[in-house]
């Protein structure tokens, strides 16, 4: 090549380099893509098969549920093919944190020494548990979040746990550090049987602080397997092969496994079984004995009573007896007292006689004492009238001697008497004590005397006489008193004669009185004593009734005793009763459960069962799938893009190409020109293409699954064969497309060449002869519409591009719209239970404990035990096989109220009942089934049996066959057993109880495991987060490719009809009319593309959904009608924002343009 | 005072690379309205760039453009714009006639941005294309492609008819019917119009000749006998 040659070459690079940046773009862009998505998928492969060999990953797992042995491990470690093997004793419980929340967690334990490299979990924080008790903890985000968790201290839950995890464990682990697992790559649907039923921690510990004396597991590695990915072919049969030699191992030592501790087990149950029998029949005997007591008391109870009812009689008669007695008595008195009465009555007439007697005799006493009173009265006043007589006889004397001296007093002192009466006395006292009081002294008695006699008109002379004649009176008084008292005393004889009689007869009355006071005395004394007589009798029939009372009160209280002792010894029975039937369903419990020491058969797992793994492969899957359709708009875009743009570069080059034949430059020479200038776009589009996108978009990819999987580095290694096939294709696509273009411009003669090619001729369009609508278009639409239809190779180059990028949003919205509303319209809309619990058999179903929970209304508003039997089809020919649940209700009228049939695309019920035979959406489909159609399953046991389909409804996730029990045991020929209960939960429920339920589920006897499908549902959420990442990985595509088409378009239509906007804009166009000009054709063109785009995206999307969809998940389907106007205002979004950035070049355009020579 | 067109020391210079050519060079002349005007001058002497500047194309660096009174040179480019679009009428030395578009469409395609446009068929019949209303400009020949260009000028009913080397590309012939047509167009509508050429023969059917050498106007002569367009040879 000449030198010269080479730089204009180069110089023509960097001419038109927005050109060559188109192609370079568009190459960089579908190649970046291509390759990109098409490693993606082996990239996250490689990563986690990386991180798998880092930490030695098992390849096969050995489970038993009898335990596995040294001798065991021995003979796993010789068989040939065996790498290394990690002996576990792994075990699933309830730890409790210290601030008490509770975590279904599973212990796993580490090897013991650091000869084996299985499974080795990587320190993350903190250090390596080192002595028994410690552990440490998987942290993945997902799992346990930010917690701090060194320095926890996780206590086991005793409860809960069972008894031989409780008896191995110590009571407590204390965390040391975290770490990262790739057995846990992710956490999702980790199943358990304790707890909650997923586990939600995983801690490592040193087999030391286990005490079980087996081992539960052998993780093991497999010689060669390291070395291939554990994604591929290769992998999976050396693994099922080395599962296979395994397997004989496995059926050998599980038999001598199994007899040993089914025997063991056996021993136990017929131990326990005799316990009970010796139990019942000693607590049998108890109630016997209790019963002939009990009987003994009644018997005892009736005698008492006997003889109560004997004493009453007595009592009875006593008291008639008494009151006889008491009547008699009184009788007998009332004679007594009559006789005594009548006796007294007699002397009291008597005594009345006597009385008048003596009253007679004293009256006539008294009339002789009163004669004797009288005379002793007057011999009183005899004697006083003697003395008055005395007395008055004594004064007068006195007086008249008085009388005498004073006379001679008076003689002596001279004064003459004259008067010798008292009055003269008187009168001569006056003048003797006139004269001299000491003469009258002597004489003051005298004077009293006199004057007091004188009061009485009296005298000393007349009181003589009076007294004289008052002597003789008293002496004659004195004579008759002497005679009457003589007289009165012989009255007094008479009367003592006449007396004496009747003091007689007084006497003898007094003597009878005192005979009948005697009697009477007696009488009352006989009545004394008889009446205390009476009383005692009383007194001791009252004791004897208190004492029949009280025997009564006894009575009775021991019949109630007896009574009580009756209940007792019921109680007694109902309680043995129930024991044993305790007793009898423990036995069942443990014959349940040596019945699921199932045949001794080692189970053997492959990654394929680790739910990480598996989720991760299928989602690997799922990008593949999704990775190889994109691309092609990419492709076909870019072969456009490189087309236009080399066509017209050819015909700008025209002249120079003819110079350069005129020069004498062969066609090839000349050709090479261009196709160096191609593929020089498309290698270095390809590698810078190759450089990012093999980089970006598995890292975007692989990353936005860590939300979801922990893998700790990206691998994102060059693939050769993605890349060679991408940038080849690419390069070769470009190439033609160059060739292409300048094939007819190099078959012309250099002298044709010189000449500026005709313009492309106007053509008349289809629309015009369409007159009535041509005619009503505007000028300027009919100009846009005749450019649109002109320039082909860019109407496709960008409808394509355009609704290529639609296409991409619609299905990225799409795929979102699809995946995100199948949670909840199986979860919530159509499985209508929350809770499903799975059996081991039908006889769960008859559990006290479990029938009890099932009862409660608070926690289970309903339960439909249902049959889950995992069958599969018998397709058609060039059908795939699919694996089947033949669902049979226990019930048929209940079905709909657990789950909703309906049709997909109407939501119109179906409804089910003892003739339906509903199949499942996705199967029908898998299956080319139609209603009518004959669909053959196999049933988990083999049995063949063929049904009719009545109904197809809609479904989500894994296939179903509905039948009732009647069609199931009239094709299978035997009854359905139920090994499924649905539970629907009462709203309220919170998560807590719900987890608590689930706990107590699992622990009744024959139940497997409880899902609840908010569980379910959340991990599936847990995964469409990772679409979002997805669909912006998408949209930035989408947009990357609008605009280099785009941006490719404008830079064409610019360049080539730079004269044409030239000479519009001197025919004084405004700059806005101008780019309106090219921006009407740009509109409509991303008009159209939008609206191709967008049935485009539809069929895209359903490609996809379908491609991308498991074989047992039916994707909705749909996409949103926001989604196609989000994709579509997306789209047009892009192509405003290039019209944007293309404005400042359109200005530019110089209007000089227009004066030059046609090209 | 009151020319129809005038330019007063009008100077351009273009800057390419490190030099500065001067393509006006205080250029002044002036055309009466109505007239024929024929500008005239060797290659690179700055005829275009007079046209560019006139035909709003282009603004003046120095100096002072008049048409009708109105003070060119001052115009922002959106008043170019509008001048260009009521005002001047600009036929192309290679037609630039839209491919895409018919005749009577490329005509209509000035006249609908018009405030009083001539009717498009009715123009095109005066230019004598009655019957080539329909064809597209690649199904003509280049003097009739001129003759749409020259339409499509006049339809927009402007001031001035500005045409930059018409016959440039033509034949002969063709060339002369074309100038006739601009001669009569002249003469019937009393429009103004400047015709640029390198060919000095024609300035004998001009009513005003302006002779430009190195950016100067050196001559501004009033021919007051034109000839008919046919009665010269070259």
């Amino acid at each position: 090549m000449k030198k010269s040659y080479l730089r204009s070459v180069f110089r023509t690079i960097r001419g038109t380099f927005s050109r060559f940046l188109a192609i370079f773009a568009i190459v960089a862009l579908g190649v970046g893509f291509l390759a990109g998505l098409l490693s993606s998928p082996d990239d996250m492969r490689l990563s986690a098969d990386r991180y798998y060999d880092d930490t030695g990953l098992y390849d096969l797992r050995v489970l038993s549920t009898l335990g596995l042995t040294e001798e065991d491990l021995d003979a796993v470690r010789g068989i040939e093919g065996v790498k290394e093997v990690l002996p576990v004793k792994d075990t699933d419980l309830l730890l409790l944190s210290s601030q008490g929340d509770s975590y279904t967690a599973r212990i796993h334990t580490l090897p013991g020494d650091d000869s084996v490299s299985v499974n080795t979990p990587q320190l993350i924080s903190g250090r390596m548990p080192e002595k028994s008790g410690e552990c440490v903890v998987v942290a993945t985000p997902s799992l346990v979040g930010d917690k701090d968790w060194i320095g926890e201290k996780l206590t086991v839950d005793r409860e809960e746990a069972e008894e031989e995890t409780r008896d191995s464990l110590p009571s407590s682990l204390t965390v040391v550090g975290t770490v990262k697992s790739s057995l846990y790559l992710s956490m999702e649907r980790e199943h358990t049987t304790v707890g909650a039923g997923t586990l939600g921690l995983i801690a490592y510990t040193l087999p030391e602080t286990f005490s079980y004396d087996y081992y539960t597991g052998f993780y093991l590695t497999g010689e060669g397997c390291e070395e291939l990915s554990a994604f591929s072919d290769a992998y999976e049969d050396r693994t099922e092969a080395l599962k296979e030699s395994l397997d004989s191992l496995g059926e050998e030592r599980s038999r001598l496994r199994y007899e040993e501790i089914i025997g063991e087990a056996e021993e136990e149950l017929s131990k326990a079984q005799k316990e009970l029998d010796d139990k019942k029949a000693e607590a049998e005997k108890e109630l016997s004995d209790g019963e002939k007591e009990l009987e003994d008391g009644r018997k005892e109870l009736s005698d008492s009573e006997q003889r109560l009812r004997d004493a009453k009689a007595q009592i009875d008669s006593g008291e008639q007896e008494l009151a006889n007695q008491r009547a008699s008595y009184n009788a007998q008195i009332a004679a007594s007292q009559q006789q005594l009465d009548e006796g007294y009555a007699q002397l009291k007439s008597y005594e009345d006689a006597l009385q008048e007697g003596l009253t007679k005799i004293e009256q006539a006493q008294a009339q002789i004492d009163a004669g004797y009173e009288a005379l002793d009265k007057g011999d009183h006043q005899l004697l006083a009238a003697k003395e008055e007589l005395d007395k008055t006889e004594a004064q007068l004397l006195a007086l008249e001697n008085g009388k005498q001296a004073l006379w001679q007093a008076a003689a002596a002192l001279n004064i003459p008497v004259t008067d010798t009466s008292d009055a003269g006395a008187l009168a001569l006292i006056d003048t003797l004590s006139s004269l001299s009081e000491e003469a009258a002294a002597p004489f003051a008695a005298l004077k009293e005397g006199l004057l007091a006699l004188a009061a009485q008109g009296q005298d000393t002379v007349s009181a003589r006489v009076q007294l004289e004649a008052g002597k003789a009176e008293y002496e004659k008084n004195l004579q008759a008193a002497k005679q009457a008292r003589e007289e009165l005393d012989e009255q007094q004889k008479a009367l003592n004669e006449q007396a004496a009689p009747v003091l007689e007869q007084q006497k003898a009355l007094k003597e009878q009185r005192e005979k009948l006071d005697r009697s009477k005395a007696q009488l009352q004394q006989a009545m004394a004593s008889a009446r205390l007589e009476f009383y005692q009798a009383e007194e001791e029939l009252n004791d004897a009734r208190a004492q029949y009372n009280d025997g009564l009160a006894k009575l009775n209280e021991g019949r109630k005793e007896l009574e009580s002792a009756e209940k007792e010894l019921e109680d007694g029975r109902a309680q043995f009763h129930e024991e044993v039937e305790d007793a009898e369903e423990e036995l069942r419990d443990a014959r349940a459960k040596i019945r699921d020491i199932e045949e001794g058969q080692w189970h053997l797992f492959t990654r394929s069962s680790n739910a990480g793994f598996s989720s991760y492969a299928s989602n690997a899957d799922k990008i593949a799938a999704i990775a190889s359709v994109f691309p092609v708009f990419f492709f076909l875009v870019a072969a456009l893009v490189v087309l236009t743009t080399m066509t017209r570069m050819v015909e700008e080059q025209r002249l120079q190409i003819g110079t350069l034949k005129a020069l004498g430059y062969s066609s090839g020479a000349i050709a090479f020109q261009y196709l160096f200038y191609a593929a020089l776009g498309s290698v270095l589009g390809s590698v810078i293409g190759l450089l990012i996108g093999c980089r970006l978009f598995p890292y975007i990819i692989i990353n936005a699954y860590n939300i979801m999987y922990d893998i700790p580095a990206a691998f994102t290694p060059f693939w050769p064969s993605y890349c060679l096939l991408s940038s080849l294709l690419m390069t070769l696509c470009a190439l033609l497309s160059t060739l292409l273009a300048c094939w007819s411009e190099l078959r012309s003669s250099p002298a044709a060449l010189m000449l500026p090619k005709a313009p492309k001729a106007g053509k008349r369009i289809f629309l015009e002869y369409i007159t009535p609508l041509w005619e009503r278009l505007k000028f300027t639409q009919k100009v846009t519409a005749r450019n649109l239809i002109r320039y082909k190779k860019r109407f496709f180059m960008t409808v394509i591009g355009i609704s290529g990028c639609t296409a991409l949003l619609v299905t990225g919205f799409g795929i979102k719209d699809s995946i995100s509303p199948i949670v909840s319209l199986q979860y919530e809309e159509l499985n209508r239970y929350q809770l499903m619990v799975v059996l081991k058999s039908e006889e769960a179903l008859s559990g006290r404990e479990f029938k009890s929970i099932m009862g409660s209304k608070e926690e289970i508003e309903g339960s439909l035990p249902v049959m889950q039997n995992e069958g599969q089809v018998i397709p058609r020919r060039g059908d795939p096989e699919d694996s089947v649940s033949i669902f049979v209700p226990s019930d048929s009228a209940l079905l709909p109220d657990y789950f909703t049939f309906r049709h997909r695309g109407d939501r119109s019920l179906i409804p089910f009942d003892e003739n339906q035979v509903v199949v499942t959406e996705k199967l029908a489909q898998r299956q080319h089934l139609k209603v009518g159609d004959t669909i053959r399953v196999k049933n988990q046991d083999g049995e063949e049996g063929s049904f009719t389909i009545t109904q197809i409804c809609e479904n989500y996730v894994s296939h179903y066959l509905y039948l009732s029990p009647a069609a199931y045991e009239e094709a299978f020929r035997t009854p359905p057993e139920m090994n499924t209960v649905l539970c629907k939960l009462p709203k309220d429920l919170s998560q807590q109880e719900q987890d608590q339920l689930v706990t107590r589920l699992l622990g009744c006897r024959d139940v497997t495991s409880a899902f609840s499908t908010t569980e379910l549902s959340e991990s599936f959420g847990n995964s469409i987060k990772s679409i979002d990442s997805i669909i912006l990985v998408l949209i930035l595509s989408a947009g990357a490719l609008a605009f280099v088409v785009l941006y490719n378009l404008m830079n064409i239509n610019i360049s080539e009809r730079k004269k044409e906007l030239a000479t519009i804009k001197v025919l004084g166009f405004y700059d806005r009319e101008v780019s309106a000009y090219i921006y009407r054709e740009t509109g409509i063109l991303s008009l159209i593309g939008t609206a191709l785009g967008l049935v485009l995206g539809f069929f895209l999307h359903q490609y996809v959904v379908r491609t991308a969809e498991i074989d047992v998940v039916m994707f909705a389907r749909t996409v949103l009608p926001q989604s196609y106007l989000y994709s579509a205002l997306l789209t047009l979004a892009f192509s405003a924002l290039i019209c944007l950035i293309m404005y400042p070049k359109l200005k530019a355009i110089s209007m000089v343009e227009s004066m030059k020579a046609p090209e | 005072m009151s020319h129809f067109i005038e330019f007063e020391d009008v100077c351009k210079f273009y800057t390419m690379g490190e030099n500065r050519i001067s393509a006006a060079d205080h250029i002044s002349f002036f055309v009466e309205k109505g007239e024929f005007c024929v500008i005239v001058g060797p290659s690179g002497a700055g005829k275009t760039t007079v046209l560019n500047m006139l035909g709003g194309m282009d603004a003046c660096d120095e100096g002072k453009i008049l048409l009708d009174g109105e003070l060119i040179s001052s115009y922002t480019p959106r008043q170019l714009t509008t001048y260009r679009r009521y005002d001047v009428g600009f036929v192309f030395q290679f037609y630039n006639l839209v491919q895409n578009l018919t005749a009577l469409e490329n005509v209509e395609l000035a006249s609908e941005i018009c405030r009083e446009p001539l009717d498009a068929r009715k123009t095109l019949e005066e230019v004598g294309l009655s019957d080539r209303l329909g064809n597209f400009p690649a199904q003509l020949s280049g003097g009739e492609q001129q003759r749409v260009s020259i339409a499509r000028a006049l339809a927009k009913n402007p001031k001035i008819l500005l045409c930059d080397e018409p016959t440039g590309a033509l034949d002969y012939h063709t060339g002369k019917s074309v100038l006739g047509l601009l001669q009569d167009t002249c003469r019937k509508t009393g429009r103004t119009v400047l015709v640029i050429t390198h060919n000095s023969a024609l300035t004998a059917m001009a009513d005003r000749v302006i002779r430009i050498k190195s950016g100067k106007a050196i001559s501004n002569e009033k021919n007051e006998h034109p000839v008919p367009v046919e009665d010269i040879e070259w």
